[in-house]
């Protein structure tokens, strides 16, 4: 008699919750009245099929598989503009905002998952993922630095990935969507009167990171040249930085102490503004002059390499 | 005359006075020196660059010469850290000592081949280097070495011609290049000059230039004034030889090289060369002996020239002369 009474609650309590699995309520948008999701083919594992908003304040913008499990889930229009603005799982009953945002920078406006690394683009009606480089550049005295342009390109072969500005705090958050291979990038970040500093990073989908910079100020007059660090290790790499009142050519030699040429290191056309450039030096140890030519400027250095 | 010993004499001062930059004691490589014995003081600087040596050569029968030098680099460099930023000024003082070795091939009473070697060890950095040259004897002198094996190799190619007209006259073109990452550099050097020997008090004199280039252009120019003053001890001669040099980026720097030396010739022409130098001691002192004047000019332009038989003959007559006087 127990049994078949056991047996009977578990049946009963079975049969409650599919029942209840056909329709499952929840307030998504907080107005106070729950929204109800359908599943109509009374097939749990395809999810639901149907939304109604019992008050009409919502509507639903599009059925998507947002993890790609072969269960649908639910984009809902929350303020009637036809544009999403939750993304309701209701077999999970897990509700994620959604933020308007151009996220893979292009002309279009997508919407990420907020809490996820996901965001869902509209063009094509998918869902893809992105990392997210979060940070701030300021100087060594801890001044943030705005408009500092960030880049970020593959070490290998030096393609740009993307770049960017800090905004006025010296901040940035950006999302990458476009990290096609697992090789190491280069984060670059340069600004007018500082020196550009670099960083070699492994980043993923699916991930957030923060990068801190500190740029150290280069102080230079116009059309002249900064070189260090002074004296410099045989094999190590030279740092120079011109400062150009225009596009003008650059011409860098370097010479012996007793004045003979060595080589050329540099024969180039700099922008106007701030140029950089690193000089390897396989030069023996001793006593040199690096010289040369910015436009009609003469420029000499003093350089010693040691071991 | 005395006013061209005075315009040497203030070219000279004024050269030192500029002192400076540029190349070492000798401007020929080790295996395209003449044979000689030599002791002396070299020194070149810019404002931040002093360079202090004592050099020296000695030659060992005609085929073997030695050649020493002990060298001093003062280097003032403005130190950097990594961040651009400015540390200290500083003067680096480096210390290089040098030992060479050069062979000659004789031909029965020539030179026609000298190979040499010098190896130059950097006192602070524990590390040597070295140099290895050739020449061939011949007209043109050609001479192919490399230069700082070990550090950055320069190849170079020399060429000298000297025309044996009554005075000597000189010229060259160096060219040298190395490799950086697979890039060749290259510069040249084209110099020409003139040389009087045996004049009067002076056992040389001497004038050069030498202009230096690269692939870019101009890189420098040289003159050099050579002063060569007879018996200045024990038989050998006292040698001023000094330089200025105007630099497309360096300015306008000098060097000044002080020695006594005695070149080593075969017996029969330091004994030649002994023998005018006594006899026009001996001319000079007769007031109005204008024809043994003569004689002896005659004699310095052989010399000058190599024609040491035909100056011996000349010497011969002078003697007859100089009885009769």
């Amino acid at each position: 008699m127990t049994r078949a009474i056991s047996i009977f609650t578990l049946l009963v309590l079975l049969t409650s919750v599919i029942v209840a699995q056909e329709v499952v309520y929840q307030d998504i948008d907080n107005d106070g009245v729950q929204e109800e999701a359908y599943n109509l083919d009374s097939n749990i594992s395809n999810g639901y099929e149907t939304y109604r908003d019992p008050n009409l304040n919502s509507q639903l913008y599009r059925r998507v598989d947002w993890d790609e499990d072969g269960v649908f889930e639910l984009l809902i229009d929350t303020d009637l503009d036809n544009k999403p603005d939750v993304l309701w799982i209701p077999h999970t009953q897990v509700v994620y905002r959604l933020l308007r945002r151009n996220v893979d920078r292009d002309s279009s406006a997508e919407y990420e998952v907020l809490g996820t690394n996901k965001f869902f683009d509209v063009s094509d009606g998918k869902f893809a993922t992105f990392c997210r480089l979060k940070g701030r550049v300021v100087s060594s005295k801890g001044e943030p630095l705005s408009f500092a342009k960030l880049t970020l390109r593959w070490e290998e072969d030096g393609s740009e990935i993307t770049s960017w500005q800090t905004d006025d705090n010296g901040e940035f958050d950006v999302y990458i969507t476009t990290l096609t291979l697992d090789e190491y990038c280069i984060l670059t970040v340069r600004t007018e009167g500082y020196l550009t500093t670099e960083r070699k990073i492994w980043i993923e989908h699916n991930k957030v990171y923060n990068y801190y910079f500190s740029l150290y100020p280069v102080i230079l007059s116009v059309d002249d040249v900064s070189i260090f660090p002074i004296p410099i290790k045989s094999g190590e790499m030279l740092r120079l930085v011109a400062k150009s009142s225009k596009r003008q050519k650059l011409i860098i030699h370097l010479l012996d102490s007793s004045g003979s040429y060595v080589s050329t290191l540099l024969d180039t056309e700099v922008p106007e503004g701030q140029s950089e450039f690193a000089l390897k030096m396989i030069y023996p140890l001793g006593n040199y002059y690096l010289v040369g030519n910015l436009g009609y400027t003469k420029i000499r250095k003093s350089l010693r390499i040691t071991k | 005359m005395r006013e061209k010993n005075i315009l040497f004499v203030l070219l000279l001062f004024l050269s030192v006075k500029l002192c400076s930059e540029t190349i070492g004691p000798d401007f020929l490589p080790l295996s395209a020196v003449d044979n000689v014995n030599e002791i002396g003081f070299y020194t070149r600087g810019v404002s931040d660059n002093s360079f202090y040596s004592i050099f020296g050569k000695l030659t060992l029968r005609r085929e073997h010469l030695f050649s020493f030098s002990f060298v001093r680099e003062d280097f003032s460099c403005t130190l950097y850290d990594f961040t651009s930023a400015k540390v200290k000024n500083e003067i680096f003082v480096d210390y290089y000592y040098n030992l060479g070795y050069r062979y000659q091939f004789w031909d029965i009473d020539r030179p026609f081949l000298a190979v040499a070697g010098s190896c130059r060890y950097y006192e602070k950095e524990k590390l040597f280097f070295y140099d290895f040259d050739f020449s061939i004897l011949s007209s043109p002198v050609i001479s192919i070495g490399v230069e700082d094996i070990n550090g950055l190799e320069r190849f170079f190619v020399l060429v000298t011609q000297r025309f044996n007209l009554p005075v000597d006259v000189f010229c060259g073109l160096k060219l040298s290049s190395n490799y950086v990452d697979n890039q060749p550099n290259w510069s040249g050097t084209a110099f020409v000059g003139f040389s009087l020997r045996e004049f009067r008090r002076f056992s040389d004199l001497g004038i050069r230039l030498e202009e230096r280039f690269t692939r870019y252009g101009h890189l420098s120019t040289f003159l050099g004034i050579t002063l060569g003053f007879k018996n200045f001890v024990h038989n050998a001669d006292l040698m001023v030889d000094s330089n200025v040099s105007s630099h497309d980026y360096l300015g306008i720097n000098g060097d000044f090289k002080l020695k006594v030396f005695k070149l080593k010739h075969p017996p029969e022409v330091e004994m030649l060369i002994k023998e005018f130098r006594s006899l026009e001691k001996e001319v000079y002192k007769i007031q109005g002996f204008v024809l043994g004047q003569k004689m002896i000019e005659d004699i310095r332009s052989l010399i000058e020239q190599g024609a040491y038989e035909q100056a011996r003959g000349v010497i011969e007559k002078l003697r007859l002369y100089l009885k009769e006087w």
